[in-house]
C-alpha cells in the first residue's frame, strides 16, 4: 500500500467509470492512477464540466489503450474512425447472480442492451450509469453531438417497442 | 409517426432538447395529442434504464465502492493532515515534497512511455470558442419611413420585396414560444406580401409579365386621411410550364444545424421538392460544415431515389466555413449551366457563418457577381436562436435571390411545393417603382414598410442599380398613408422649416394635373435582359368611398406588423383594431385564417 496517492479532482467519478468499464479493481486503479499523472503533469485550465470532461476522455483513452495491450476485445472504430469502447458491463449485468433478485424488467433491458451496437452501450453507460449529460458524451467520446442523440433514440425507441411488446403480449 | 418525429418525441421525453426545440416539439405535441402517449412510453423506458443502472453495482467483486472510497478518504485526511502540518513547519519541508513528487513520477514513467505510444486524442479537447452578442438572431433594425411633404420629396422610390421571412417568423415565435417577435425582426412589407390578394392577372399574351393596380380610399383607423395600395400581380405559371431546372443545393450541416427544427426540416423540404421534380430537371448537393462536400454530382430528376438517398444521408456536424461552400456550388452550376433553364443555388442554412477571417460585404460581393452571370440564389432559412436574419436577407438580395423562412413542414411544403414555381422561376427582376405626389393635393405621405429597400429617386432610371425580383405567381402590395390639403395630420411629427429661398410661386396651378393626386412609374426587366422597360400611369384622387375588404384586410396586417415593431405610427390602433380590418375579409383562404388565429394569440399575449 506504498503507491503514492495522488489527488485529482472527480476522482470519485473517473473511479466509478473505471471500474464498471474494467470489471476489476486492479485495471480500474491503474486507470485512475494513469489518470491522475496525465493530470498532474499538465493540468489543463478547464473547470467545472469541461475538467471532468476532460479527465473522463483521458480515463477513456487510456481504456481503450488497456484494452487494446491486452487484447481483451477487438477494437471497433466508429464511422468516424474513432475507437468504441468493449461493453463489458453488459456481460456483468447479464450475470444471472446479480439479476436473480432484479425484476424480469430489468432482464428484458439487458437483453435489449447486449443486442444494440457497440457505440450505443457506451452512450448508454455514460448516460445511465454515469448520469452525464449528452453534451458531455459527446465530447468524452468525441462523437457527434448528433450522433449520441441518434443513439439514444435508437436505444430508447427499442425499449419503448419492446416494452409495449410484453405489455401486450 | 415518421422518424423524424419518433426522434422528437424521445428526445422531448427524455429532455434532452435545448428551449428552442422544445418549444417546436411541444407545438407538435399540441398539435397531435396522441403524440403524448408515445412521450410517456419512452419515459417509462427511459426510468426502467436508470433504475437498472441504480440497481446495478459497479463491481461484481465484494469490494464495493463505499468502503474504497472510505479508504481513500482515510487517505486523503492523512494527507490533507500533513499539508497542514507542511504548512506550519514552514518552507524547509518544501523541497521534501516536491522530492516526493518526483519519485511519484518515476513509479509511472514507464506507463507514461505506453501512454505516449497510443495516439489517444486526449488533446482534441478544444471548445469551439464563439462570441456571443446581444441579439444571437441578429436582425438589423431599420428606421421607419417617416411623412414626407411632396414639396421637398416629391418622389417616392423603393424596390419591390416578394419574400415573406419575417412573416413566418413570426408566427413561430407566436405558436412556438408563444411570446411576440422582437420588434426589430418585423418587415412589414414581407408580412403584406405574404397573403394572396384580388388583384387582376396579367394575360398570357401580355409583354408585362405583372399587372399593376392602384386602390385609394378612405385610411382605415385614421379619420381624415386617405390610405393607397399599389399592388402588383406576377403571372402564374405552372410547375409543369416552367423552364427545366438546375439547381444546386448547398446545405449548411456544421454543428450548428444539428437541431431537430433545422437539419431534419431541410430535409424535409427537399424531399418534398425532389418529388416533384421532371425528368429534364437537374439537382446537385453539396454541403459545407469545416469543409466543403459536392455529395451529388447534377443528377436528373429520373434518379429520385438517388437523390433522396444522398438527403437522407445528411448529417450535421462540424463548423462553419460559409464562403468556400458557395463559391463551389456556383461553380457546379455554372458548369452546368443552361441558358435555356433556370439555373439557381438553393442555400439552406441558419446563416451562422462562424469559421474564417470571412468578410460579410466581400461574401456579398462574389455572390453578386455570380448573379450577373444569370445563376441566381434562393436562401432558406432555418431554425432560431444564432439565426443570422439580417445575413441571410442582405445575401439573397445581392444574389438576385428570394429569401424564405421555413419554420414548419408546413411552410417548406408552400415555399418548395404549392408555390415551388415562384420560388424558383424569375418573371421580371429589378423591379422598381417610383411615386410621385402632387403637393396640390398632398401635404404629406408615408411609405409603409420597404425601409431596407428604399431607393434615391436619381436610382429608379439607373439600370445599374439592383432591386427586388418578382417570381411566377408573386405580389407586391406597398402601402401609402396619404394626408390630403388641409387636413391636419394626427401623427405630425413637428416640420421643418419652410425653405427660406424656394420660390413662393412653386406650385404651377396647372389645371392639367389638379386632379391627380399621385404618378407611378414602374421599371423593370426581363430576367434575361439587362436594360429595363418602363410604364407610368396617373392615379386621380378618389372619391372618399371606404375601403374594399381586400384593400381592409392589407392595411389590418400592415397595421398588425407595425403593432409589433413598436412604431410610431399607429395612432393608439391596437391588435383589436387588426381585428377588425381584417373580419370582413374571405375566411375560406387558409393564409387568412390563420393570420386571424395568429393575431388572436398575439392579442392574449399583449391585449
Amino acid at each position: 500500500m506504498n503507491k503514492p496517492e495522488t489527488e485529482f479532482p472527480y476522482q470519485d467519478d473517473i473511479r466509478r467509470y473505471a471500474c464498471r468499464t474494467t470489471g476489476n479493481w486492479a485495471d480500474a486503479e491503474d486507470v485512475v492512477q494513469e489518470t491522475a499523472l496525465r493530470f498532474l503533469k499538465s493540468p489543463p485550465a478547464l473547470e467545472g464540466n469541461d475538467l471532468r470532461n476532460f479527465l473522463y476522455r483521458i480515463a477513456r483513452n487510456y481504456l481503450i489503450d488497456m484494452f487494446r495491450r491486452k487484447k481483451l476485445a477487438k477494437i471497433k472504430k466508429d464511422a468516424e474512425g474513432n475507437a468504441i469502447l468493449p461493453a463489458l458491463t453488459d456481460d456483468r449485468l447479464a450475470d444471472p447472480a446479480q439479476l436473480a433478485e432484479k425484476n424480469e424488467d430489468a432482464q428484458q433491458v439487458m437483453k435489449l442492451v447486449q443486442t444494440l451496437p457497440p457505440q450505443a452501450r457506451e452512450v448508454l453507460r455514460l448516460r445511465y450509469f454515469e448520469n452525464l449529460k449528452t453534451r458531455d458524451i459527446a465530447e468524452i467520446t468525441g462523437m457527434s453531438y448528433g450522433y449520441v442523440r441518434k443513439l439514444l433514440c435508437l436505444t430508447l425507441g427499442q425499449l419503448a417497442e419492446r416494452m409495449g411488446g410484453t405489455q401486450n403480449g | 409517426m415518421d422518424e423524424n418525429t419518433r426522434e422528437l418525441m424521445i428526445l422531448y421525453a427524455l429532455d434532452e432538447l435545448d428551449a428552442e426545440e422544445r418549444a417546436y416539439a411541444e407545438a407538435r405535441i399540441r398539435q397531435n395529442p396522441e403524440l403524448e402517449k408515445e412521450v410517456e412510453r419512452f419515459r417509462q423506458a427511459d426510468d426502467l434504464l436508470a433504475r437498472t443502472a441504480q440497481d446495478t453495482p459497479p463491481l461484481p467483486t465484494l469490494m464495493t465502492k463505499k468502503r474504497r472510497k472510505s479508504l481513500a478518504y482515510r487517505l486523503i485526511r492523512d494527507v490533507v493532515a500533513v499539508g497542514v502540518v507542511v504548512g506550519v513547519l514552514g518552507m524547509f519541508l518544501l523541497p521534501a515534497t516536491k522530492y516526493a513528487r518526483e519519485s511519484a513520477k518515476m513509479v509511472f514513467s514507464q506507463r507514461e512511455f505506453d501512454m505516449a505510444l497510443c495516439e489517444a486524442p486526449c488533446e482534441a479537447l478544444v471548445c469551439e470558442e464563439r462570441a456571443v452578442p446581444n441579439d444571437p438572431n441578429g436582425y438589423t433594425p431599420s428606421r421607419e419611413n417617416t411623412f414626407q411633404s411632396p414639396k421637398t420629396a416629391p418622389f417616392s422610390t423603393f424596390g419591390v420585396d416578394v419574400d415573406t421571412a419575417s412573416y413566418t417568423l413570426m408566427r413561430s415565435y407566436l405558436e412556438q414560444y408563444p411570446q411576440l417577435p422582437p420588434p426589430e425582426s418585423v418587415r412589414v412589407e414581407e408580412y403584406v406580401n405574404y397573403f394572396d390578394y384580388d388583384l387582376p392577372q396579367p394575360g398570357k399574351e401580355d409583354a408585362c409579365p405583372f399587372t399593376s393596380s392602384v386602390e385609394v380610399g378612405k385610411h382605415p383607423w385614421i379619420p381624415g386621411l386617405y390610405m393607397a395600395k399599389i399592388g402588383l400581380q406576377g403571372r402564374k405559371i405552372d410547375f409543369a410550364e416552367l423552364p427545366p431546372l438546375n439547381l444546386v443545393f448547398l446545405i449548411d450541416v456544421s454543428g450548428s444545424m444539428d437541431t431537430l427544427n433545422k437539419l431534419p426540416l431541410v430535409q424535409e423540404a427537399l424531399t418534398g421538392l425532389v418529388e416533384q421534380l421532371r425528368p429534364q430537371d437537374r439537382v446537385a448537393l453539396v454541403t459545407y460544415c469545416g469543409d466543403v462536400q459536392v455529395r451529388l454530382n447534377p443528377t436528373p430528376g429520373t434518379l429520385k431515389g438517388r437523390i433522396l438517398g444522398k438527403i437522407r444521408e445528411l448529417r450535421a456536424d462540424g463548423s462553419t466555413n460559409g464562403s468556400g461552400g458557395i463559391d463551389v456550388a456556383y461553380e457546379l452550376a455554372r458548369k452546368n449551366f443552361d441558358s435555356e433553364a433556370i439555373n439557381r443555388v438553393v442555400l439552406c442554412s441558419d446563416g451562422d457563418f462562424n469559421v474564417g477571417t470571412y468578410d460579410i460585404a466581400q461574401l456579398e460581393q462574389s455572390i453578386e457577381k455570380y448573379a450577373k452571370t444569370g445563376t441566381f440564389l434562393t436562401v432558406l432559412g432555418f431554425g432560431m436562436g444564432n439565426y443570422k436574419d439580417n445575413r441571410m436577407e442582405s445575401l439573397a438580395d445581392h444574389g438576385n435571390g428570394s429569401f424564405a423562412y421555413i419554420d414548419t413542414a408546413g411552410e417548406a411544403r408552400r415555399v418548395l411545393g404549392t408555390e415551388l414555381a415562384g420560388t424558383m422561376a424569375v418573371i421580371a427582376k429589378d423591379v422598381k417603382i417610383q411615386i410621385e405626389f402632387n403637393p396640390a393635393l398632398v401635404s404629406e405621405y408615408r411609405l409603409i414598410g420597404y425601409e431596407n429597400r428604399v431607393l434615391r429617386a436619381e436610382d429608379f432610371h439607373d439600370d445599374r442599380k439592383d432591386a427586388g425580383e418578382i417570381g411566377a405567381g408573386h405580389r407586391v402590395v406597398a402601402l401609402y398613408e396619404i394626408v390630403p390639403v388641409g387636413v391636419e395630420n394626427p401623427l405630425k411629427t413637428p416640420p421643418a422649416d419652410a425653405p427660406r429661398y424656394a420660390a413662393t410661386s412653386e406650385t404651377p396651378e396647372t389645371s392639367d394635373f389638379s386632379n391627380e393626386l399621385f404618378f407611378v412609374k414602374l421599371r423593370w426587366k426581363k430576367p434575361d435582359s439587362d436594360t429595363s422597360d418602363y410604364r407610368d400611369f396617373p392615379v386621380a384622387a378618389p372619391e372618399l368611398k371606404p375601403a374594399s375588404p381586400d384593400f381592409r384586410f392589407a392595411a389590418g396586417v400592415a397595421l398588425f406588423a407595425e403593432i409589433l415593431r413598436q412604431s410610431e405610427y399607429t395612432n393608439g390602433a391596437s391588435f383589436a383594431t387588426v381585428e377588425d380590418l381584417i373580419s370582413g375579409s374571405d375566411s375560406k383562404d387558409e393564409k387568412r385564417a390563420e393570420f386571424r388565429d395568429l393575431v388572436k394569440k398575439a392579442r392574449e399575449i399583449k391585449p
